[in-house]
């Protein structure tokens, strides 16, 4: 599972596994749903977070809901304070 | 047309260009070369066009706005600022280090430049903005 930092929370996906289950390349996904397989990789890092549209478009070719693949997580004020970021 | 179709194809209208370089300078004919710079890049366009892989998405595309204003605005200070250290040789009309008052009185065209580049960055924010509903009034 992966995770990226917002402002106040983080986002997480589970493209990897459900790539996995679906025995699907991240070239196959990103042909299938109109990205470069760089933009996969990086939301499949938490290094970037998909638009609304592009989340919908690879929840749909998974035949799932959105919120099976795509979570959102609010990070506690206490644990933004730990020194998770620099 | 594959990505590296198009890549060739731009790698040979850059060889063109540098050609059409040469030749100007050669035969002394500015407009040539500005002329050619400007169909290089509409045909740069066109070809991109007829690409059938993605070459560019969501990603590339905030990638790209950022790099842009990041660029905007880090070469718009160093040109201001330039073009003011320029504009003060330049009224004095005297000679500063390897400056000299002709050279100095670029000043103005450069600032000419810089504010012509704050005038299409605010008109591009204003059709940025309606285009995704920013204004308006508010239904409450």
């Amino acid at each position: 599972m992966n995770e990226n930092t917002g402002p106040g929370g983080r986002m997480k996906n589970k493209i990897k596994v459900f790539r996995a289950m679906n025995d699907l390349t991240q070239e196959d996904l990103a042909r299938d749903v109109g990205v470069t397989r760089q933009t996969i990789l990086a939301i499949e890092k938490g290094k970037y977070d998909p638009s609304l549209e592009l989340a919908f478009r690879i929840s749909s070719r998974f035949g799932v809901h959105i919120e099976e693949i795509f979570t959102y997580e609010e990070i506690l004020a206490d644990e933004k304070g730990s020194g998770d970021n620099p | 047309m594959k990505q590296h179709t198009y890549f060739l194809l731009l790698g040979f209208i850059a060889l063109i260009e540098v050609g059409i370089f040469i030749w100007s300078v050669e035969h002394l004919e500015p407009l040539v070369m500005t002329g050619a710079v400007i169909i290089g890049v509409l045909a740069a366009w066109i070809i991109r066009q007829l690409v059938d892989e993605v070459v560019a998405d969501e990603r590339t595309h905030l990638i790209t706005e950022k790099a842009s204003l990041r660029t905007l605005q880090v070469l718009g200070v160093i040109l201001f600022s330039y073009a003011l250290g320029g504009a003060v040789i330049s009224l004095r009309g005297e000679v500063f280090g390897p400056f000299s008052y002709q050279v100095a009185r670029f000043a103005f065209i450069l600032m000419f430049i810089v504010f012509l580049m704050i005038i299409v960055y605010v008109i591009f924010l204003s059709w940025y903005e309606r285009k995704y509903g920013a204004g308006g009034e508010d239904e409450e």
